[in-house]
This record gives structure tokens, sequence and C-alpha cells, in this order.
């Protein structure tokens, strides 16, 4: 009996130090995998699709071009994880992705919710995330494997703060007064609060900023309630379905004020441009990417207009910032010249991108540059007002469309 | 208090548009104390078929009930009579458990087949009606939201004439009130349940008409108006035709009022709060008949 268990131990033994012990050198890897968490179906389909489309083209681009030279040409391949737009399941896919398909890298995955959770699966296992998602503690966990290049909450709040103030005062007539309407989810609650903040820095008056329940079926009270204290600036952090009822209730109740602002969300669908049409006209809102960059950086509308040959519609905000991921991991790669989870890790850490015509710089910043909590610090966001049922970017100025202006008072042309 | 009487209002027209849910979700309850869990997904089936209607055949949201009341009254007659009954035969409990689950699957059946079918899109109607509003004693009433208020009122009437003075009417409170002895009356139940089922679809289609104009259509919307039914059925007394109504208009008030004075999302405590205290003075709901 004591003989049988010796051998057993012995055979188990034997297994272990196999599987520990790697016949290929891990530099010279035939092919980089690169896991996609992503919604592919559900209610955000959409989304994925047009991640799946940004990412594809880029993987086909480094793949014609050679694959990854300094790991003697390895070429990419994607790897699909569907979310269905629900966190646990995002979970679950990120865990069959680094255990059964063994990718040395991950991007993903679109909703924060989704992402937050997913994004510790891949901490846990130590194999580098490179987040879509603006939610500011996905990178405030003190993970070492979890990345983020573009804006957060904070930084787009704040953007969409001093965009609007800086566009104010060259505009009449100015902002001195302010309601922030937000859905009462986390996103709703975390993003109102940080607008708050900004607002009474720029020394705007911030009357109250409500929360009202995701998904009401009538909201007029919420805007009685605004219109009884004559804001010059109402901001609305919203899902689609909630955009579009204050943004008709605001017509109904007659609350007209001076700018009408949106943290992002539904105001910044296409849905909601289609649907409201003439209402929509002279929101402002915040946003990460638009093809407008293209006019002050030519490369990136070149890419543009190959995405916009290929799949007949132009990159959109998460899919511009898929593709960034994917390009941060190439970089990366090159510099590391293994797929070894530890030192690819500290190549993404180190990377230092301040050429605006690198490809990473999809999204572009001054400088792409990670600190400790693994946060680009340089990231910025963008102001873009919706006209004619288009947006035009406003703001910054540095990459604003020269031609544009603001249109100042919220339906000046209709009121 | 100007703004007051414009939340009350506004209140009080929402209200009436649960009401008219909450009516559908009571004759089904009435009649066979099965909560259904689908009303919602048949009001979003309405609002669907509403939309295709006006998108595809320019028809008026308001002139679509000729076409959907009797579509979502077969939908509904042949969901009771394929889905609902054979369990409902089976089950002999007097509230029948099993068949409220089944409920609910074919809520999520049906939702997610809108998903796969109409997209995750979500649409608007403009109609000639939507954001119409006129001014009346310094209060802004919107045109479409009134519309809904006497289509309620409309349609309670009717419902009540139909209940009180029709065979059919008569039948159906009888097997609502003892299954069996209207068994024994010569009632065929199962038709009866039919009925009930076809007809609170049917009214799905009157509550759909009435939201599109101001409204947005989507495969999820139905959620939105089904707790707030759900509540009021229990407030106004489960299977009271008029407690329905006016639980409609109370939980529309009482939400748009308070809603003035705490957070939009702390009004939805108050509302629970009041629901509760109105069950413990009255555990049958307010105009609800206390049973043995």
């Amino acid at each position: 009996m004591r003989h049988g268990m010796l051998r057993i131990a012995t055979v188990l033994g034997l297994v272990g130090l196999a599987t520990m012990w790697n016949p290929t050198p891990a530099g010279a890897a035939d092919e980089v995998r690169i896991g996609v968490v992503s919604p592919m179906t559900g209610p955000t389909a959409k989304f994925g699709q047009a991640q799946k489309n940004a990412l594809t083209m880029a993987a086909d681009d480094v793949n014609a071009a050679g694959g990854i030279k300094s790991l003697g040409g390895a070429k990419i391949r994607l790897v699909f994880g569907d979310t269905r737009g629900e966190a646990d399941t995002g979970v679950t896919e990120t865990e069959r992705l680094i255990t059964r398909e063994k990718v040395h890298a991950l991007i993903g995955a679109f909703q924060s919710g989704v992402g937050f959770p997913s994004s510790a699966m891949a901490e846990r296992h130590q194999v580098p995330w490179l987040t879509f998602g603006t939610f500011d503690k996905i990178t405030e966990r003190g993970f070492k494997y979890v990345f983020r290049a573009h804006a957060n909450d904070t930084i787009k709040a704040r953007t969409l703060i001093e965009g609007l103030v800086a566009l104010g005062k060259r505009a009449s007539p100015p902002i001195g007064s302010a309601v922030i309407l937000a859905e009462n989810t986390e996103w709703g609650k975390s993003v109102s609060d940080k607008q708050r903040g900004f607002l009474e820095k720029a020394g705007v008056k911030v009357h109250f900023v409500e929360n009202y329940p995701y998904a009401a079926p009538d909201l007029t009270s919420l805007i009685v309630k605004a219109k009884g204290v004559k804001p010059d600036l109402v901001v609305a952090d919203s899902y689609l379905g909630d955009a579009l009822l204050i943004t008709r209730q605001m017509y109904e109740q007659e609350l007209r004020p001076v700018a009408y602002a949106a943290g992002g969300g539904g105001h910044v669908q296409p849905d909601f441009l289609k649907n409201m049409a003439k209402l929509s006209d002279g929101i402002l809102a915040a946003t990460m990417w638009d093809a407008a960059v293209g006019k002050a950086v030519p490369w990136i509308a070149k890419e543009n207009e190959r995405h916009v040959a290929k799949f007949g519609a132009p990159f959109t905000e998460d899919s511009a910032g898929y593709y960034q991921g994917f390009q941060i991991i190439v970089d990366a790669l090159e510099r590391a010249k293994t797929t070894s989870a530890k030192e690819l890790r500290d190549a993404i850490a180190a990377t230092n991108i301040t050429d605006v015509n690198h490809k990473a710089m999809l999204l572009p910043y001054k400088a792409l540059r990670f600190d400790e909590t693994g946060q680009n610090p340089n990231a910025t966001a963008m102001v873009v007002q919706i006209q004619g049922g288009k947006f035009r970017l406003l703001y910054p100025e540095s990459i604003a469309e020269p031609d544009a202006r603001v249109v100042w008072p919220y339906l000046a042309t209709t009121r | 208090m100007r703004g007051l009487a414009q939340a009350a209002t506004s209140g009080l027209l929402i209200g009436a548009v649960y009401g008219l849910i909450a009516l559908g979700l009571n004759i089904v309850f009435g009649t066979m104390r099965v909560v259904n869990f689908a009303q919602g997904t048949l009001l979003m089936a309405g609002m669907f078929l509403t939309y295709w209607l006006w998108e595809l055949g320019g028809v008026h949201p308001y002139i679509s009930p000729l076409v959907t009341v009797p579509l979502l009254f077969g939908l509904g007659f042949a969901i009771q009579h394929l889905f609902v009954s054979p369990l409902l035969a089976r089950e002999r409990a007097r509230e029948p458990m099993s068949v409220l689950l089944l409920t609910l699957g074919l809520a999520l059946v049906l939702e997610n087949v809108a998903l796969l079918f109409f997209s995750a899109d979500f649409k608007t109607v403009t109609t000639d009606v939507s954001m119409q509003t006129f001014k009346t004693a310094g209060l802004i009433v919107s045109v479409p939201r009134l519309v809904g208020l006497g289509a309620m009122i409309a349609t309670s009437l009717g419902l009540y004439l139909f209940f009180m003075h029709t065979d059919l009417g008569r039948a159906v409170r009888a097997t609502g009130q003892d299954r069996e002895v209207a068994r024994l009356m010569g009632i065929n139940d199962f038709r009866i349940y039919g009925v009930a089922y076809g007809l609170s679809a049917a009214m799905m289609g009157i509550a759909a008409a009435v939201l599109v104009p101001f409204f947005y259509i989507h495969p999820g919307v139905g959620t939105s108006f089904l707790l707030k039914a759900f509540v009021i059925v229990v407030l106004g007394g489960l299977g009271s035709m008029p407690g329905a109504a006016l639980g409609g208009l109370l939980v529309g008030v009482i939400e748009g009022a308070v809603a003035l004075w705490v957070q939009a999302a702390v009004a939805q405590i108050v509302l629970f709060a009041v629901f509760v205290a109105i069950l413990f003075v009255r555990p049958a709901g307010l105009l609800g008949v206390e049973r043995r």
C-alpha cells in the first residue's frame, strides 16, 4: 500500500516536472495570441463588432508587414471572448482565454462594469491587460498587470467642464450656474460627482446634482425641479433611453438652458442623433475620439479612411481605444523580444511614446506613458458638439476643427 | 406651489398609463390567480407593432389599436391556449406557482426574440402630437399624455360595461370567483382564461398606442413599467379593476410630487414605504375585497 502511494507520487512528480519544462524557448514563439474581451452578442453586440473590425485591420497590417520582427516574424492571432455585456460572463471568458487559449496579453472589456472584475482575473493569472473602459478604479487597485492608455472618468469630466467654460467665454451669454442630472448606477454617480467638483472649481454655482432611477418611465419632476432654479447649464449623464426622455421632456417643459452638456453615454450614440434630430442641435459632450482628429493629424485621417473603405464605417470611440491597446502591445512585444508575461508586462510599463505619428497615438496625446498605477497621466479627452446631426470637434484648440464654430446657446436655431 | 401642481399633473398623466398596464395585469390575476410576468413583454410587442405600422404603413399610433388590439388579443389567446392552459390544467393549487414561473419564462423568451429581430436599437416616433403642449392655469400639459388619461378612462368604462353587462363578462367574473362552481354552471373555464389573457394582451395595444408618441421603443421597455404595475395592482387591490385605475393615478402623483423635494431615486423609497403602509392598514389593498 505504502509502495503504491509512493509510485503514484513519483508519477505525479514527473508529470509536474514535464509540464514545467517547456521545450520551445519563450523567445522563439511562432505565434502571439492576443485575447479580446468584448460584447460580441447581446444588447451591446454592435460595439463588439466595431471593436473586432478595428482590431482585425490592425492585426492584418502587422502580419502582412512580417509579424513581430524581434520575435523572428511571429504572427499575431486574435482570440475573441464574448462577454455578452455581462460581468460574470466577462470573467469566465477572460479565464478561458488565459487558461485554455494561453493568450499572451488581453484587451477589454468595453463596459467598465465588465472590465473591472475581468481585469482582476487577468491580474490573478499575471497576464497583461490593456483596458478599454473609463471607470477610474480599474487602475486604482494596486495591480501590476492592468494598464489604461486613455482617459478615465475624472479626465473626461475635467475636459468637459474646462471645454464648456472655455467655449462659453468666447460666446455669450456665459455660464454662471448649473444643475447635473445623472442616472443612479455606478457610472452616473461617480461621474456627476466629479463634474460638480470641476464646475465649482471653475466658479460655476451648482444648484444640485440629482440622481434619478435608471430607465425611469417619466422624469417630469426632475425637469420641473431644474427649471425652478433657472440654470445656465444642464449636464446630463444618461444612458440612451433616459437621454431621449430627458431631452424631449426638457423641450416640453420649456427648460432651455444656455448650454446642454453630456458626460458621454447615451447622448453621443448614433441612435440619439437619429432619434432626436433638431433637439440634439447644440448638445456638447465629452468623448475620447472623433474622426475630426484627422484634420489635425493626417495619418489618423488616412487610417480612418482605410477603415471606412473596409467596413463602411469610421472608427468609434471604443474601437479606436481597442486599436490603441493593440498597438501598445505590439510596441512592447518588439522591445521585450519575448512573450513571457513578466517581461512583456515590464515592457508595457516602460512604454514611452511621444511621436504623434506612432500607431498607438490614434487617440493623440502629448505622451503615452504609464504611471505606477498603470494609468497614462497624459491622456486627454475632447469636447464635441452636435451640429446638424453631426459631431464637430471644438476643444481642445490644438486639435479642434479649424472651420468649426460653437453653436451657442443650445437650440439657437430653433428656439 | 406651481412646481408642485406641475409635478402632480404630470404624475397624474403618466399614472394613467401605469393604470392601463395594471388593468391588464389585473384581468389575468382576477380570473386565473396568476401574476403575469409577460405583461411588460406584451406591452413591448404592442409598441413594436405600433412602431412598424407607423414606419412602414404610415399608420398614426392613435389609429393603430384597430390593428394591434385584435392582433394582440389573438397572441394572448394563443399563448394561453398553447402554454398556460396545459400547465394550469395540471396545477390544482388555488394560486398556481408553476404558471407564474411559466409567464416569467415566456417574458424572457419573447424579450430575447425581440432583441434578435429588432436589435437593441432605440426607436422613437415623432408624430404631430409628440412634444405638443398647451398651457392652462400656468401649467404645461403634454398633449400625448393627456390622450393617455383619456384612453385610460375610456378603457376602464369599456371594461366595466363588458364585465357587468355582457354574458361573457359575467362568465369571466364568475370563473374568477370560483373556477369549479363556474364550471358546474356550464362555463368553459379554459375558454374564459383564453379570453381573459387575450383581453389583457389587447389592452397593451391601447397602452402602446398611447406611449409610442412620447416614449422610446426598445426590447427591454416593458420592464420599466411592469414593476410599477405590480405595485399598483397590489396597492389598488388584487383583482380590483377600479383599484388598478385609481392605484395608477395615485402612484403617478406620489412619485411626481415627492420627487420635487427629495432625490428622484429617494422618491421611489417613499413610494414603496407608502405602499407598505397601506398594505399594513388594508392588506387587501385600497379597493380589494378581503378573501377568506
